[in-house]
């Protein structure tokens, strides 16, 4: 059973971010986006040699 | 130094308890693959603790395939089981998984260990180490990279994809907010052992227990809020 036309299925738990989180989670999400990319490049790098060493 | 790890390895093991636990009960595919992943991350932990009081070629061997290759792999296939619903993907994904995994034992059996070895610093951290005493063949590091690079993008970009999803949709706050913490907590020693393989700073230990604490509360966050559907911790199957 799904609520129709927004794919949530009605016993999903809505709930309302206070104005403070409106800001934090995307902010958050986006940082730990950076980290994930930033593993990445290191591990690229390190490939073409241009870190210390692997 | 070995305190550190000691707690890690409590927690991961108390941590892949809890998920093999759960795969008892609903014997689903990702929390197996996440549980094995948290005993790879547990022994990767307990050899550190060995490392620290005794140096034995074979547990720097397994600490080199537990912690540095089959770790994230494992635990981003418990991820990819769980958001990729396309019919058969995931398990093509797990056969390759597991025949490149028994690969790396292969490699880590055959790997040679160098005279440097009789001057390993028990008081020194393994990652500091490693590289003078083991030899890693080209195959080796490629194959590390490689599982590595997939466990990484499917753990870390599997909840943050997942609380996107939940923040989008304004649902299940926790299970959200778990997320969070599990990308965090995946994240640290990602960072922190791509640092390690690039020879740049070595945060690894206290990474790791970060991370594993992360992580943890994450999945118990998450657990919280459970569907009538479900249990998981990175569930994105709002559609």
């Amino acid at each position: 059973m799904r609520k129709k036309g927004t794919g949530i299925k009605p016993q999903s738990k809505r709930f309302t971010p206070s104005k403070w989180n409106e800001y934090l989670v995307p902010i958050v999400l986006i940082l730990l986006l950076i980290g994930l990319l930033a593993t990445l490049v290191i591990v690229a790098l390190s490939l073409y040699g241009l870190t210390p060493g692997i | 130094m070995q305190y550190i790890s000691i707690l890690s390895t409590i927690i991961s093991f108390i941590f892949a308890a809890a998920v093999l636990h759960r795969y008892r009960i609903k014997r689903t595919n990702h929390l197996l693959f996440w549980g094995i992943g948290l005993v790879f991350y547990g022994l990767g932990t307990l050899t550190e603790v060995i490392l620290a009081f005794t140096f034995s070629e074979w547990v720097i061997k397994l600490w080199y395939l537990s912690g540095a290759m089959l770790t994230a792999a494992w635990l981003g296939q418990g991820t990819v089981y769980l958001l990729v619903r396309k019919r058969g993907v995931a398990r093509s994904l797990a056969v390759v998984l597991v025949i490149l995994s028994l690969i790396s034992l292969g490699l880590m059996i055959a790997a040679p260990i160098t005279p440097e070895a009789v001057s390993y610093d028990m008081s020194q951290p393994a990652s500091a180490q490693y590289k003078e005493i083991l030899v890693r063949n080209g195959a080796t590091i490629g194959l590390t990279i490689l599982l590595n690079v997939y466990g990484t993008i499917a753990l870390v970009g599997g909840a943050i994809y997942s609380a996107y999803l939940f923040w989008r949709k304004k649902v299940l706050a926790k299970r959200m907010v778990g997320n969070i913490l599990i990308a965090a907590g995946a994240l640290m020693p990602a960072m922190a052992g791509s640092f390690v393989k690039a020879g740049l700073v070595d945060y690894l230990y206290v990474s790791e227990l970060i991370g594993v604490i992360l992580m943890y509360a994450g999945f118990l966050l998450a657990m919280e809020e459970r569907t009538p559907e479900g249990d998981v911790m990175t569930s994105a199957t709002l559609e």
